[in-house]
């Protein structure tokens, strides 16, 4: 094991006990941990079985928790990576924890006053009292050292685990996420997630329970080493049932009027749907839909992805040349997440779209996000009139990957001619 | 007064010893990223052409000379081409700039210039942000590091008698 027991500054020695996934089961100290389906905890008990907080999650992410013994329930709010940066009491107005994380974990800035809580912390993984690591699943991480506690490893034969061979920094087996960890979070001790998805994803990274993945995923999901072959992957290949009603309405008029059996492998001239969904994941990850929206976040995709279809008609041989899009390249865990299946349902809608002659941005060729609600063409000052003339405007969206430019509420995302 | 001297001259030499390696990295990493001037002075060519799609305002840069930075070739292995020029372009104001990403063609007759895409910048706690460009979110992130990575550049001043009618050839995406 991987994983081992704490004896802290006063002699006292803490047991962890794991299941075979390497799960944590308890915590000699006085917790069990019950898990769901996946490997998240859903309910801390005391030895005795008691239960003590239960946790609810949606879209993989760790949204509230309840005391059980004083029913007070708390709102987490997660930044990118998962990391919980602020807590709420439900009926406040402020918020009783307030932390922020240097990169590699360290807390800084903290605000803390909700009892001993949060218990999970950096990349939402639980960091124990005892012992300050933070226990990833697979493995320990310390964010003393900004480093694994122990090399990484699989359960089957590999030369170097989890390892992409295009990328370097990948074969040092104790680096968290290639030392880019603003960049990308690590799901479960193996594998990293693309920090702008929205949804982190805290199933294992792979298909195979333990067998490290193929070139071009490893521990950073966003290289731009090339797409992920259907071939290999043939799970993310198949239609997704969880596409909004309104794109799979899309999908399914255009698709049946072209007459056309959308896959991830059909070819528009240099991209397949498959590659321009990972190319509408990357650029759109972020984004949700906010309640006010004028149309939904899986349209504005649908958008996006006729915008690059257009291109690629475009642009012929020299689409790859000209591209100033996102590479296509999705990890397997972020093909997992609600972003990318909202995506992926976009570029087959998209494609069935062009297929029967529909194009919802009339002739489109470039995208952007706002984050105003202007509707002006694209022309940044300083330059030529007319710029380019806008087409669509969708939003207003959320994002939860927030800049000075992209703020958290009010993103907007426009089509050009 | 002989130790004085013999301490300065130590000094001298230490801060020789110290100043002698930056400059030679300064020099190497100013030479790497660059191109001929005179290909320089056809890009600002071409985007101060009435026609030029998305070119460059006349009252944005200062009467007199162009200031940019720029950078030429591969910054990143895993998204930039080898023939890829970024180019700030300051306006005359000091509060605003212009980012141009596009790619270099040397062809037999003439150069030939495809601009990929263009970011409005402004200053913002000592550096410049990109206010806009188009992509989604990861280009917004990619352009904010180009422009990080230009702005460390050396500035460069071309006069406006400079940039002459050339035939090169210029285009949007």
């Amino acid at each position: 094991m991987n994983k081992g027991c704490s004896r802290n500054g006063s002699r006292t020695r803490t047991k962890y006990t794991y299941d075979g996934d390497g799960n944590r089961l308890e915590k000699s100290s006085g917790n069990i941990y019950w898990h769901g389906a996946g490997t998240e905890v859903l309910e801390i008990s005391t030895s005795s079985g008691a239960s003590q907080y239960e946790y609810v999650f949606f879209g993989g992410k760790r949204i509230a928790e309840l005391n059980v013994s004083t029913g007070t329930v708390f709102y987490y709010e997660e930044d990118m990576l998962g990391s919980a940066r602020t807590m709420v009491q439900a009926g406040q107005t402020s918020v009783c924890s307030d932390i922020d994380f240097l990169p590699f974990g360290y807390e800084k800035d903290v605000t803390a006053d909700c009892g001993a809580r949060p218990f999970y912390k950096f990349e939402g993984k639980e960091r124990d009292a005892e012992t300050g690591n933070d226990d990833f699943g697979a493995r320990y991480y310390t964010l003393r050292l900004g480093r694994w506690l122990s090399a990484d490893w699989s359960s089957v034969p590999a030369p170097v685990p989890y390892a992409n061979l295009s990328n370097p920094q990948t074969l040092n087996l104790y680096a968290m996420v290639s030392d880019d960890p603003e960049s990308f979070a690590d799901l479960d001790g193996h594998c990293g997630a693309e920090a702008m998805s929205g949804t982190l994803s805290a199933k294992p990274c792979n298909n195979g329970g333990g067998t490290p993945p193929t070139t071009g995923e490893g521990d950073i999901g966003n290289s731009g080493v090339g797409a992920l072959s259907c071939d290999a992957h043939p799970e993310s290949c198949e239609s997704s049932g969880e596409m909004s009603a309104q794109t799979s309405q899309i999908a399914a008029q255009e698709g049946a009027k072209a007459q056309h059996q959308v896959t991830e492998s059909s070819i528009v001239n240099k991209l397949t749907v498959g590659q321009i969904a990972g190319i509408v994941y990357n650029e759109t990850a972020s984004l949700t839909n906010s309640g006010s929206q004028n149309e939904s976040i899986d349209t504005a995709r649908t958008n996006v992805a006729s915008a690059i279809i257009n291109a690629d008609v475009k642009y012929g041989d020299k689409r790859d040349e000209l591209a100033g899009t996102a590479p296509s390249a999705v990890s397997s865990a972020a093909m997992k997440t609600d972003a990318y299946k909202s995506s992926l349902a976009a570029a087959k809608a998209a494609y069935g779209g062009w297929k029967a002659g529909k194009d919802p941005t009339g002739g489109a060729t470039h995208f952007n996000m706002r984050g105003n609600a202007s509707s002006g063409n694209f022309r940044p000052p300083g330059t030529r009139a007319p710029g380019f003339p806008i087409k669509t405007h969708s939003g207003p969206f959320n994002n939860s990957y927030p800049t000075v430019v992209l703020p958290a509420r009010g993103v907007y995302v426009n089509m050009y001619e | 007064m002989s130790t004085c001297t013999s301490r300065f001259a130590l000094l001298i030499a230490g801060l020789a010893v110290v100043a002698v390696p930056g400059i030679a990295q300064a020099t190497q990493e100013s030479r790497r990223g660059m191109i001929p001037r005179a290909e320089l002075t056809q890009v600002l060519d071409c985007l101060t052409r009435s026609g030029q799609r998305l070119g460059l305002d006349p009252s944005f840069v200062d009467d007199r000379a162009f200031k940019v930075r720029y950078y030429y070739g591969v910054r990143d292995p895993n998204v930039d081409r080898e023939n890829e020029l970024h180019l700030i372009v300051y306006g005359r104001d000091g509060e605003s700039a212009l980012l141009y990403e596009l790619l270099v063609t040397r062809r037999s007759d003439c150069l030939q210039f495809e601009f990929i895409n263009t970011a409005s910048l402004k200053p913002s706690k000592g550096h410049w942000l990109v206010t806009e460009t188009l992509g989604g979110v990861y280009s917004y992130k990619r352009a904010q590091q180009l422009v990080d990575f230009v702005s460390r550049t050396a500035p460069i001043e071309i006069p406006r008698t400079e940039v002459v009618k050339s035939c090169a050839v210029c285009s949007y995406r």
